[in-house]
């Protein structure tokens, strides 16, 4: 399974037991320099992202959403005006031919759909989903990620990386297990 | 139980105070103005301050059930708060007493021949006669008054026995409660306020007005606990995501206020009815167009826009000055939605509508610190309690 030439080794993975260790060995790894790394849990643990490192303003979700909103809803009232009101205008009962209140819930609509469809499709380009092939699942006891284990992984992309010194520092940080993940 | 219960600072005392101040500056003026005004205008201005002063209570009391039902930190943090806003509605009864002897001056279906100048508000003759009238209003205040006692002393048992018990009653109190109250704020809406144009009716006029009303408790509530975020015993409890609760749940209620106000407007802006469309007629021609622009642009999409921002939710220092704006917006809508009734060619303001407000808003503040001192900051029986003071990143 060759995925990179440049990476023939992904990172270092170790095992946890407790959200608690995951979080502290976090902390101790970004204290540490180390700053390409990631971590996997059961479930969502807010304070462990940020120990990784990642910070809110790294999330264009929102942003992605919002443009996508206002785009959406300008272009859902400019759609119905100009289609009422100036390319086949309508005299219905003596009204504006562009009358506001008729294309607000059109113009709602197509904020909602855009916004939410901005924010799903963005979220996917962002964080690379739909992802057939990634390396740490070569570590089998990854399997138990979704039931009851944590894992941290530094990856060979990290400037401070080297194998043996990362290994040695994972192992300092009372793990389960410390495997070498392969790329 | 626990040694700490949580007890009010006593810098609130100030805000008593200053509230009594205010309720003595706006009463008097108010008083004052039968007659340097008149008769008339005093009416109309003490039913728009009442208007308020009974928005918070019912507001406070439908958050109250509301919190109940759903569970959740942001029920368990204002609950103390809620319960002291519904038990002032015994003195909002009183206060109502003024409105039964202005009665004329207010509703124009109290005169007969008006009544017989129209077939369709000959069948409403039944409904709006005075007397009915009267006894329904007495119905709304005693209902509210019951729920209120016994949502009160359900709580008390409850921090005597704290756990499910009694906790399970308040909920399943809660559930049919709330429906009731529904009903009953509906018909008072439609007794009260929608009966100031007697010709004209809007089916999801009671429901905008509980919302309205949730929108002035809720923003009383987070002006509250922003205060006392920063001092103890508030200060060690409050996190972010308790104001971002709060501040979700404003945002839900300044959306969904928007959305049945729109509702309104579209279908009788879609039906162009002579007697339906002059309730909007009379409340954009001659200047009040710019208090409506006011209540669509300030009201509504100002802190729509903001509250949009998880920051701003999750901040004292931007959260309170946005529940600040709403609650004074909500009283310049109630003024949009009542004054125009009586001034239907051009703008019009009194001063007294100024002093009416300042004297309601500062008398429930003086009688709220007095109830809210009574009983501690938090439910101490409450089973979520302890999930509120440390809440869990995982859920």
């Amino acid at each position: 399974m060759k995925q990179s030439k440049k990476y023939p080794i992904y990172g270092i993975m170790a095992e946890f037991e407790t959200p608690g260790a995951i979080l502290k060995a976090a902390q101790t790894a970004h204290d540490a320099g180390y700053r390409v790394m990631d971590a996997y849990t059961p479930f969502p643990i807010e304070e462990v992202s940020e120990a990784v490192g990642f910070r809110r303003k790294d999330n264009r979700v929102a942003l992605t959403s919002l443009i996508g909103g206002l785009l959406g809803g300008l272009g859902g009232y400019t759609l119905a005006s100009s289609a009422a009101g100036v390319w086949f205008p309508l005299n219905i009962a003596g009204r504006p031919f562009i009358p506001w209140p008729m294309f607000i819930p059109v113009t709602f609509e197509a904020t909602v759909l855009i916004a939410g469809l901005s924010a799903a499709i963005g979220m996917l380009i962002m964080n690379g989903l739909p992802s057939p092939y990634h390396p740490v699942f070569n570590v089998p006891r990854f399997n138990r990620v979704t039931t009851d284990r944590f894992f941290l992984c530094i990856e060979a992309r990290d400037p401070k990386y080297d194998e043996g010194v990362v290994t040695e520092f994972l192992k300092s940080l009372n793990p389960t297990e410390v495997t070498l993940v392969q790329g | 139980m626990s040694t700490n219960n949580y007890p009010v600072p006593s810098s609130i005392d100030r805000y008593g105070r200053n509230g009594l101040i205010a309720a003595v500056v706006g009463f008097a003026a108010l008083i004052i103005s039968i007659f340097t005004v008149s008769p008339t205008q005093f009416f109309h201005s003490y039913f728009l301050g009442f208007m308020v002063f009974v928005g918070l209570c019912a507001g406070s009391i439908g958050l109250l059930m509301l919190q109940y039902l759903t569970g959740g930190m942001w029920g368990v943090l204002t609950r103390r708060i809620f319960e002291a806003g519904s038990r002032i509605f015994p003195i909002a009864a009183i206060l109502f007493i003024p409105i039964f002897f202005g009665m004329k001056d207010l509703y124009s279906w109290t005169d007969i021949n008006y009544i017989k100048s129209s077939e369709d508000l000959v069948l409403k003759a039944g409904w709006l006669s005075t007397p009915f009238w009267i006894i329904r209003t007495i119905i709304y205040f005693a209902f509210w008054i019951i729920m209120m006692v016994v949502l009160n002393r359900y709580s008390k048992n409850l921090d005597a026995d704290p756990g499910f018990k009694w906790s399970r009653k308040l909920e399943n109190f809660s559930g049919g409660g709330f429906l009731f109250h529904f009903v009953f704020m509906t018909l008072a809406a439609f007794d009260w306020m929608m009966s100031l144009t007697p010709a004209w009716n809007s089916t999801i006029y009671g429901f905008v007005m509980i919302v309205g009303q949730g929108i002035l408790a809720l923003s009383f509530t987070i002006i509250l606990i922003s205060i006392y975020a920063k001092e103890e015993p508030l200060a060690s409890i409050i996190k972010p995501v308790h104001l971002h609760d709060l501040g979700k749940l404003l945002f839900a209620f300044t959306f969904l206020w928007g959305y049945l106000c729109f509702a309104q407007l579209i279908v009788i802006y879609s039906g162009n009815l002579p007697e339906e469309i002059v309730w909007y007629h009379m409340r954009i021609r001659g200047g009040w167009v710019w208090v409506a622009y006011l209540v669509i642009f300030i009201h509504f999409a100002l802190p729509f826009a903001l509250l949009l921002s998880r920051d701003i939710k999750r901040s004292v220092r931007s959260l309170l000055p946005v529940a600040a704006l709403l609650f004074v917006m909500r009283i310049v809508d109630l003024y949009w939605w009542i004054e125009p009734n009586w001034h239907q060619e051009h703008f019009y303001f009194s001063w007294a509508d100024l002093a009416a407000p300042l004297g309601f808003v500062g008398l429930f503040v003086f009688l709220f610190v007095r109830e809210y001192k009574k009983r501690g900051m938090l439910p101490l029986g409450e089973p979520e309690l302890e999930l509120t003071l440390h809440p869990k990143g995982a859920h």
